[in-house]
């Protein structure tokens, strides 16, 4: 088989450094550093066409310390007073060992910029998703990237799998992640998953009619249910590939007291599971 | 009161990358399972229906002939051929879907399947009954009457009752009655992985990205009359109703009498008198002395097998062929079980004198083991196309087509592909790959081969790809030509067999391969190409072109 070989060019190195001459420790004079920096890397960018998705600022002090701010960008950005406002947010909290002798800031991952027309008039130019794009960045790097995450589906029959939460910032745009399928009955459709899971799924004890057969009555976390009503069992037996295959029987149930749930029986050893509840 | 049931929607492993189990797993657990019968409907072919008929007549299983056909402006619909007539419009309609696009393809319409419709039974498959289907199913109703069907057939999806409601509401609407089928594609569901890997190979994505193209279960295997039972319990007439299906399918591939052309005899002769009438007169011309009394006694035995066999045809067609080649200055030379007789000495299609001889003609040819006599005829390799193409003008592409010699995953190209799907590095499989040959004897070597190559064989890929490996080894991946396999009827070929493109461009062959061809009793005359003849041709006419007598 032929495989077709593609070069890999190495990617320009985005680095940019100062190193002082006498130690410096005042955040403001630290801070006028950065910006030189970024002043300096920003016309870098512009002239690749690119933006900056991952930007780390690593501060090296007297005694051989480091201390490293990384930024994660939704949009990519070469704006350097953007770039400087998201490293202050970090750059007020972090408390250094030693005077700072020298700073090295580098662009990490970077993604071509979205072409956009200077306006003459600034206000009249559509800026509501490049807000969002700032409110993203601000909460991201005040929380912390892994706290402001966004869910996407994935195609996979095993629920948990089903969807996957990722950063928003410091990525680039996904591929589709989710291919046809290539039988329209094989996705299943919103009506027959809940929105909420349980995550892991809970163990719960099911008193049923017959052995292999749906539930009729189920205890959890100290609660008695009963079903008024049955749907199922859907089947998903996948994952062998992963290591051991998952095999359930799911059923969604309404109980009587009002409860849309799903539950699902382990076909390895008739465990049933609390799985979610649908809205 | 035991459920009667037929499984009326099954793919073998000739629907290529689809279907996980070979023709004879299915049949022997269709008949495990006491089904009343099997239909085997593949991706329009029937490639796999010879091995499953010999498997099913050894099970004493009812096997039904059939084919899976997605016609591209209507539903998909299952047919079966319910006699002989049914069975070679079937044909006729896959050589015409086939014949119309590009090789492994089938390009069909509605209105190409109506025309074909007498005497089949047909299934029509809903995959979403969600949406409007209302004009189609009327036009299978219109086409089809009461043999039509619409097949329900439940997988433990998200919602079957659901479904179910759906299909009988459908039912209702369109007058084609709900007949319970399977749509099934291994014959156990520990086929599902390897079902997997082939939908991921098809697919040219591994496994784990292969997503929703994956089946979510696996309940696509023969499942067992109590289970059938289970799963239709709202609606038992579905189940009958596939039982009737079947038992109104009583055509078996042994109704398929083999007729040989008629234009081998000149008219006012059998083949026989004339077979007769040649081999004398070729016998004089071999022993212009007067035909010694061993060989007189040598042809008087073997005419008389032949024409109890019926084998004259056979021995007239190579005949044919010879003199054809003669004619044309093409060496040519038979061999083969049947070649050293004295009635090929005599038709000059050998040149083995039995006088000088010692053979014995039934260690060839036996009224016991009946089985079609064996002449290969090698021509010149460059020339074997004129041999082809006088075949093709004789007796019509409608009539002369190439056996298939179905290809099959070897060690080397199955380790290959399923390493593809697990996941593996490319370096890694290329690795693999290079050091396996042919079909491993036994489970060990293929896994000391993958030690050697420093695949740990107890970690779980390793166990995977092993496992699944072993499996896909002897799953047939396409259909090619045979090296010189040509098959002649008396009627339409794509009567008898649907014929389909060959890579090579105005090359066609027929969908089954020389051991289909041979079970059926079909004649098949190898038209080989030989290097050395070519060589020894040249040979003559450099000698001719000196003078005599120069050096």
């Amino acid at each position: 088989v032929d495989e077709v070989i593609v070069a890999c060019r190495p990617p320009e190195d985005l680095t940019v450094q100062v190193a002082f001459e006498h130690p410096v420790a005042h955040p403001e004079a630290i801070t006028a550093a950065i910006q030189q920096l970024l002043a300096q890397l920003a016309p870098r960018l512009i002239a690749q066409g690119v933006g900056v998705l991952q930007l780390d600022c690593c501060l090296l002090c007297q005694n051989h310390q480091t201390r490293e701010i990384r930024i994660g960008l939704f949009q990519p950005t070469a704006d350097p007073g953007h770039l400087l406002a998201l490293i202050r947010m970090q750059l007020e909290r972090l408390k250094l060992p030693e005077p700072v002798q020298e700073i090295r800031v580098a662009a990490i991952s970077t993604a071509v910029r979205s072409q956009r027309q200077s306006e003459l008039f600034a206000d009249m130019a559509p800026r509501d998703p490049v807000k969002l794009g700032w409110l993203i960045e601000r909460l991201s790097n005040r929380l912390g990237p892994e706290r402001v995450l966004q869910a996407r589906l994935q195609a996979d029959a095993q629920v948990e799998r089903a969807y996957q939460c990722q950063p928003l910032t410091g990525q680039r745009p996904p591929r589709d992640a989710c291919e046809p399928a290539a039988d329209s009955t094989a996705v299943p459709g919103p009506m027959f998953r809940p929105l909420r899971l349980v995550d892991p799924p809970r163990p719960i004890e099911v008193v049923g009619i017959a052995l292999e057969g749906p539930p009729a009555k189920f205890f959890d976390r100290g609660e008695t249910y009963r079903v008024a009503r049955y749907f199922g069992p859907e089947r998903i037996e996948t994952g062998w590939w992963r290591g051991p295959s998952v095999r359930r029987d799911y059923y969604r149930v309404d109980t009587t007291g009002g409860n849309r749930l799903w539950l699902f029986r382990r076909l390895q050893d008739q465990q049933w599971f609390l799985h979610g509840e649908f809205e | 009161v035991t459920t009667r049931y037929a499984e009326l929607h099954c793919k073998t492993n000739f629907s290529f990358l689809q279907g996980a189990s070979h023709p004879e797993e299915l049949v022997e657990r269709a008949a495990e399972s006491g089904y009343d019968a099997l239909a085997i409907t593949d991706v329009a072919s029937l490639a796999g229906v010879v091995r499953a008929h010999a498997a099913a007549k050894q099970h004493g299983l009812h096997l039904v002939i059939g084919a899976e056909i997605e016609p591209r402006d209507a539903p998909p619909v299952v047919l079966w051929v319910t006699d002989r007539a049914a069975y070679g419009r079937l044909c006729r309609l896959i050589t015409l879907g086939r014949r119309r696009a590009p090789k492994g393809e089938c390009h069909l319409a509605w209105q190409d399947v109506a025309e074909h419709a007498e005497g089949m039974l047909a299934g029509v498959l809903i995959r979403d009954p969600d949406r409007e289907h209302g004009q189609a199913l009327r036009g299978y109703r219109e086409c089809f009457g009461e043999r039509g069907s619409l097949l329900a057939e439940l997988h433990y999806g998200p919602d079957d009752a659901h479904r179910l409601e759906q299909l009988q509401q459908l039912a209702r609407s369109s007058g084609l009655a709900l007949a319970a089928a399977g749509d099934v594609y291994y014959h156990t569901p520990a086929r599902q992985p390897l079902q997997h890997v082939l939908t991921a190979i098809r697919h040219g994505v591994p496994v784990d990205r292969a997503g929703h193209r994956l089946f979510s279960n696996a309940q696509r295997h023969l499942k067992s009359l109590d289970e059938i039972q289970a799963m239709f319990h709202t609606i038992p007439e579905a189940i009958q109703r596939s039982a009737e299906i079947a038992g109104r399918c009583t055509f078996s591939l042994d109704e398929l009498r083999y007729e040989y052309p008629h234009e081998l005899a000149p008219a006012g002769m059998t083949p026989i008198e004339y077979l007769k009438q040649l081999t004398w007169q070729g016998a004089k011309r071999r022993y212009p002395d007067g035909v010694p009394p061993k060989v007189i006694g040598l042809l008087r035995h073997e005419l008389q097998l032949i024409e109890q066999l019926h084998y004259e045809a056979y021995f007239l067609t190579v005949w044919d062929l010879v003199v054809f080649a003669r004619s044309r200055g093409i060496l040519c030379q038979g061999r083969g079980s049947a070649a050293n007789s004295a009635v090929c000495y005599c038709l000059e299609i050998t040149a083995v004198d039995p006088e000088r001889m010692d053979l014995l003609f039934e260690r060839f040819i036996s009224r016991e083991r009946n089985e079609a006599p064996d002449i290969d005829v090698d021509f010149e390799h460059q020339r074997r196309e004129e041999v082809l193409q006088y075949l093709y003008q004789k007796y019509g592409r409608e009539r002369a087509g190439m056996a298939a010699a179905v290809i099959t995953y070897r060690t080397r190209s199955a380790i290959r592909e399923v390493g593809k799907a697990l996941g593996l590095s490319l370096d890694r499989i290329d690795q693999l790959a290079k050091n396996m040959d042919g079909y491993p004897q036994q489970a060990i070597e293929l896994q000391q081969r993958c030690q050697e190559m420093g695949i740990d064989t107890d970690s779980e890929v390793g166990r995977r790809l092993i496992h699944l490996t072993r499996e896909l080894i002897g799953f047939p991946r396409h259909l090619s030509q045979h090296v010189g396999g040509m098959v002649m009827t008396r009627g339409p070929l794509c009567e008898l067999v649907p014929i389909e493109n060959a890579a090579m461009p105005e090359r066609t062959v027929v969908q089954w391969d020389k051991d289909d061809l041979e079970e059926l009793g079909i004649l098949k005359v190898d038209c080989l190409s030989l290097g050395m003849l070519t060589a020894i041709r040249k040979c003559f006419q450099l000698v001719q072109a000196r003078p005599a007598g120069s050096n």
